[in-house]
């Protein structure tokens, strides 16, 4: 019963602290469930990180409307740039440009001319004969 | 390597669509030599001059790591004849196709 009075006490002295708080670490859960993520082997762009950064954005801001202070305000202005950060990151600097090269449905593959990793000559013609062929390009070691 | 990874733990499934995997970057002999001794089932290419990079033009200016550019994440289904049957690039940097949604792409450009 004390400990309740003791709790309700330091929540009227700081009223918002608990979203404050909240707000601070939400972010870094975005990120940690990232973690898990790639650990899963899931190549999915992790949409929930800016979005649960924004959602730790407003606790911090509902936290400021309830009792004003410098380092409320400092942590709105620090998260606030976060958050933007992140959907520039995710929004912006990860897009892909859209394929607008020759390489048509329902026509040829292109004429090529390149190098197997065994050295041997690899060109179109090696993608005739009784197989079917799936090229994936990748980005270095992902 | 996660995504080439999926592909090789998913051969058996591609072998039995009458479909190799062939995997292209701009890395050199060394480099491929590596990945293919890492990812055995993979029909890995050097593309190092980025000769096929540039024939298909998949090639994502300042894309890379500090700047390089690199392949953009792009995926193609040909037939035995060398006709293209599917295509799919991906929007994202980070996001890719998993080795079963490549599978139903097989399936759905060649049909099962």
């Amino acid at each position: 019963m004390n400990d309740l009075k003791q709790t309700s006490a330091v929540t009227r002295r700081h009223p918002g602290r608990l979203f404050l708080l909240l707000g601070m670490l939400l972010p870094f859960i975005g990120i940690a469930i990232y973690v898990f993520q790639v650990q899963a082997k899931i190549l999915r762009t992790p949409w929930y990180i800016p979005v649960i950064a924004t959602v730790g954005l407003a606790l911090i801001i509902l936290a400021l409307v309830q009792s004003r202070s410098v380092i409320r305000w400092l942590a709105v202005v620090l998260f606030t740039l976060f958050a933007g950060l992140l959907w520039v990151v995710f929004g912006v600097m990860m897009n892909v440009p859209e394929y607008t090269g020759p390489v048509k449905v329902e026509q040829p593959f292109p004429s090529f001319s390149t190098t197997l990793a065994d050295g041997s000559k690899f060109t179109e013609d090696n993608l005739k004969g009784d197989k079917n062929t799936v090229m994936v390009f990748f980005r270095g070691r992902w | 390597m996660i995504e080439l990874g999926e592909l090789e733990k998913n051969y058996d499934e591609f072998a039995k669509r009458n479909a190799r995997v062939v995997v292209v970057s701009d890395e050199g002999l060394e480099d491929a030599q590596q990945t293919q001794k890492d990812f055995p089932h993979l029909v890995v290419v050097a593309d190092a001059d980025k000769k096929l990079i540039s024939a298909v033009e998949v090639l994502h200016p300042h894309g890379g790591q500090h700047g390089k550019d690199v392949a953009a994440p792009t995926t193609f289904v040909i037939d035995k004849q060398g006709m293209v049957k599917g295509r799919y690039r991906t929007k994202q940097v980070i996001a890719r196709l998993s080795a079963k949604e490549v599978l139903d792409m097989v399936d759905a450009s060649l049909g099962k």
